[in-house]
């Protein structure tokens, strides 16, 4: 019997997790696909927001500015990046003025620190690129970029190093309340536990409904992306928002903790499991993005991408106790600022939690994490390193220059992994330029290896992205 | 201290390498990231290698061979499996191995010949799913020919370059479908040998003027949409075909690989995506020299061959010190707009004393037309052509008297009637 099910490992359910591992219960963490971050936790703007942009008094409002402010510690003991280079709100005229101020007003009101308003000479100074006309900005030092991906990761391999159990290609299709307990099962096995806290993302609804909750209503609203070359990262310096208007907010431009530029993302109403990049998404980014900055070239796109945020009609986050089923907890319609917030949410479930459930601390936490980024090191420390361990001399990756060692580094992880793009959000091999057109094969033949098994088993992501379909004919 | 330090041991590496030492070049060293010699040749199995060279039609990996044999015959150092992840402008390498670990390199003179890579699905943003089962041709063929792995079943490839082309036949050969062969272009991008006996005698349909509109497939390509495009490759409305396929290769353009040459502080040329070099392949950096498809993409290996085998040779006189570049006066080859681009782009008078070889590649297809060669003195050279494809890379020899005493040189076509 655990103490907890968390159904759901994107960065909501890993922050949880994490949490949760502090205290002496019996965790586990069940995933639907082959590794965690799957949904909207891996196609993101990759933004740690400062929080002026959400509704005074809501919980929103309340849970991005205290996550903005705890995740720089999470990312400090778990070795996540994390790059604190501030925000922009840039306006060009009385109207857009207007909005900033506005803008501003609830900042403050947010209480959300280091905030002001900047005229176009200090704008300048601070983008030297922007095309010109703009004449105000709201710069906001707080806000950061981080890789979201890897703070899921993160956060869940500590939550295993602390005794929380992960159990992936879990899919809930089943959960039948008893008096005391629930029994969550997939279909062939099922798992008895005190609590459950749903955390699953878009699937949320689907998941309530197995125990005739959902008093809520979503909307599932698609942002597509370009994901630049390094060779135009050095254009933008901060996370730049255009001014909100009638027409919506508009794309912004960022770089990424990866040293790409983020463009993006644009906004339509969808289903759940829609990630497809469309032509008219594409179109409408780029109709956008050279009136911001006439030097950025979509012509050095290296990936589109499209992702789903899940909006609650309520326009607000929801974190709650089920009132029906005591003990099913619900953390439901997570939009944009989700990421920002995803940290302190996890702090407001566990006092959920605790309400009617005495919560005892672990007397030890293994709150440590490192990761061995070669390309980062300086010369001594690559020289000790591959005396140390030869596989740190093999690069795999030549677009990122990741080596041998930090593959196999990933694939020793807490988590069991077996695709590439799993190796590739944990050590960015094939986030370069050729997209992997070089180092897929030799990550394939590294894990096949690794994991001692049949390279033909190997998927590029989810399961049943199989790339190998049979074998040649062998010269026969 | 080496006297030649030859990056990548591919064919542009090799023949360097080789001509390196035949002219006088004493300690010359080649560093090949991948652990044996011969580069993208190894994985073309393929035969139609060395009909220029060696008057002979050899595959790839023997057209290799012969390379690696001599490199071996000239007491030519090599390491392999090692990366170079730095080099200096003043010509210090770092490179890296699992052997040797972190080793610091210096030479008199480089040669940059580290090839190209494929254009990747991002930088053609195909809308649609983001599958499995859509990878550029290349990798498909090292799956296929070195590591006997099929990639899939019913396939489609999207562009018309060389390798998808050898490739639609080798999947074929190996019984997989290739349902069509889909070209953005009003023409084949790949050579007019490998669309008649890679597609033609394969019965595989090559649709000009189409592209891939969608791609289609939860976890792994199921199913695409192609559209036939007009004028200005804008889909038209109403001409979508669809295929069921469970792969599509992409042979989108190949871009030279410079990010060490950028490293170097080497001036890079927009056009090619390769170094600007003078008329001794030497690039903006004194003693740094560049050739093969790193400098500028090549249809055919024989001609990297004879490419390198120049910038081995000056690289070698530059390390013995036979080439002094002080006071040089320079002339520079312009091409007109219907020409890409032109390699070399510099020529330097001092040291001149050879008519030198100008490649370059035309824009659009031209039928029955002149290339005119001239200088700012009116001088001409003329050549007549009975067409021009940009999918065919053009090399004329100019003469040396050409370049005395005028300020520029401009190449351009003139149509018949013009």
């Amino acid at each position: 019997m655990f103490d907890i099910v968390i159904i759901g490992s994107g960065v909501v359910g890993a922050s949880i997790a994490y949490e949760l591992s502090k205290y002496k219960l019996n965790i586990c963490v069940v995933e639907k696909e082959n590794d965690v971050s799957l949904g909207a936790s891996r196609a993101n703007s990759g933004i740690i927001h400062g929080g002026y942009d959400c509704v005074e008094n809501s919980l929103m409002a309340k849970l991005n500015v205290e996550g903005n402010i705890l995740v720089h510690q999470i990312c400090k003991d778990l070795d996540v990046p994390l790059k604190n280079i501030g925000s922009l709100v840039i306006g060009k005229n009385d109207e857009d003025k207007q909005v900033i101020n506005d803008l501003y007003n609830r900042g403050i009101n947010n209480n959300v620190k280091g905030i002001k308003i900047i005229d176009s000479k200090q704008l300048y100074q601070l983008e030297p690129n922007l095309n010109e006309g703009f004449t105000c900005a709201l710069y906001c030092e707080s806000a950061s970029i981080i890789s979201p991906w890897e703070l899921c990761i993160a956060q869940i391999e500590c939550a295993i190093n602390n005794g929380c159990k992960l159990n992936l290609n879990y899919e809930v299709t089943d959960i039948v309340a008893h008096n005391n307990y629930y029994t969550v099962s997939n279909g062939e096995n099922s798992i008895d536990t005190k609590m459950i806290i749903n955390a699953s993302g878009a699937g949320s609804i689907k998941i309530d409904e197995l125990l005739d909750e959902c008093d809520y209503q979503c909307k599932y609203v698609k942002g597509e992306y370009y994901l630049l070359d390094k060779n135009q990262s050095s254009i933008v310096n901060h996370v730049i928002f255009q001014t909100p208007n009638k027409n919506g907010k508009g794309i912004l431009i960022t770089p990424t903790v990866h040293n790409n530029l983020l463009v993006g993302p644009t906004a339509t109403n969808t289903t759940s499991d829609d990630t497809t990049v469309s032509s008219d998404g594409l179109q409408v980014i780029a109709k956008q993005v050279n009136n911001i900055y006439k030097d950025i070239n979509l012509r050095e796109n290296i990936r589109n991408f499209a992702g789903v945020r899940v909006r609650s009609l309520k326009k607000d986050f929801i974190i709650k106790e089920s009132t029906k089923n005591k003990n099913y907890f619900i953390v439901a319609g997570i939009a944009s600022p989700g990421l920002s917030a995803s940290v302190a949410i996890a702090k407001k479930v566990v006092e959920l939690v605790s309400v009617n459930n005495q919560l005892q601390q672990k007397e030890t936490f293994i709150n440590t994490r490192k990761v061995i980024r070669f390309n980062e090191l300086s010369e001594n420390e690559k020289i000790d390193l591959i005396n140390k361990d030869k596989n740190y001399g093999r690069i795999v990756c030549r677009c990122e220059n990741i080596s041998e060692g930090e593959i196999i580094n990933a694939l020793n992880g807490p988590i069991s992994i077996s695709s590439i793009d799993a190796i590739k959000r944990r050590c960015n091999t094939g986030m370069g330029r050729c997209q992997g057109g070089f180092c897929g094969v030799k990550v394939m033949e590294i894990i096949a290896k690794h994991q001692n098994i049949a390279i033909e088993n190997i998927t590029a992501d989810k399961k049943g992205s199989y790339i190998i379909s049979n074998v040649t004919k062998k010269g026969v | 201290m080496y006297d030649v330090i030859v990056v990548g041991g591919g064919p542009a590496g090799l023949g360097s390498a080789i001509s390196a030492k035949q002219n006088g070049a004493k300690k010359v060293l080649i560093i090949e990231r991948d652990n044996v010699l011969g580069g993208i040749l190894n994985q073309c199995i393929h035969n139609g290698f060395g009909l220029h060279y060696f008057n002979e039609e050899l595959c790839g990996p023997e057209y290799a061979d012969r390379f690696i044999k001599m490199v071996k015959e000239n007491d030519i150092e090599i390491l392999l499996d090692t990366m170079v992840i730095e080099i200096s402008d003043n010509k210090e390498i770092v490179a890296i191995n699992n052997q040797q670990g972190y080793l610091k390199l210096a030479a008199k003179s480089i040669v940059l010949a580290m090839g190209c890579r494929e254009r990747a699905a991002g930088a053609i943003s195909i809308p649609g799913n983001r599958c499995a089962g859509i990878m550029s041709a290349g990798s498909a063929q090292y799956f296929i020919n070195k590591q006997g792995y099929m990639v899939g079943k019913k396939v489609v490839i999207l562009g018309s370059g060389d390798i998808g082309l050898i490739m639609a036949r080798r999947l074929v050969l190996e019984g997989a479908q290739v349902l069509a062969c889909v070209e953005i272009m009003p023409y084949s991008n790949g050579l007019v040998r490998n669309v008649v006996q890679c597609l033609n005698d394969f019965d595989i349909p090559l649709l000009l003027s189409h592209t891939i509109t969608k791609i289609i497939g939860k976890n792994r390509v199921e199913k695409i949409i192609v559209s036939k495009v007009d004028e200005n490759r804008n889909a038209i409305i109403g001409s979508e075909i669809e295929f069921d396929c469970d792969t599509v290769l992409l042979s989108v353009g190949l871009i030279p690989e410079n990010e060490l040459s950028k490293k170097a502080n080497v001036e890079i040329d927009k056009r090619t995506n390769g170094a600007i070099v003078y008329d001794n392949m030497e690039t903006s950096v004194s003693g740094i020299f560049s050739c093969g498809n790193v400098l500028h993409v090549h249809d055919l290996v024989d001609h990297v061959t004879l490419e390198s085998l120049q910038a081995g040779k000056y690289a070698a006189l530059y390390a013995m010190n036979q080439i002094i570049n002080s006071e040089d006066k320079t002339i520079n080859l312009k091409v007109d707009s219907n020409i890409g681009y032109c390699v070399p782009q510099k020529v330097r008078l001092t040291n001149l004393n050879e008519d030198k070889k100008v490649s370059f590649r035309v824009k659009k297809k031209f039928d029955n037309c002149t290339i005119i060669i001239t200088n700012t003195n009116n001088q001409e050279i003329k050549i007549n052509k009975p067409y021009l494809l940009p999918c065919e890379m053009q090399q004329v020899m100019i003469k040396k008297e050409l370049f005395e005493n005028c300020d520029e040189i401009l190449i351009f076509i003139k149509e018949k009637g013009e």
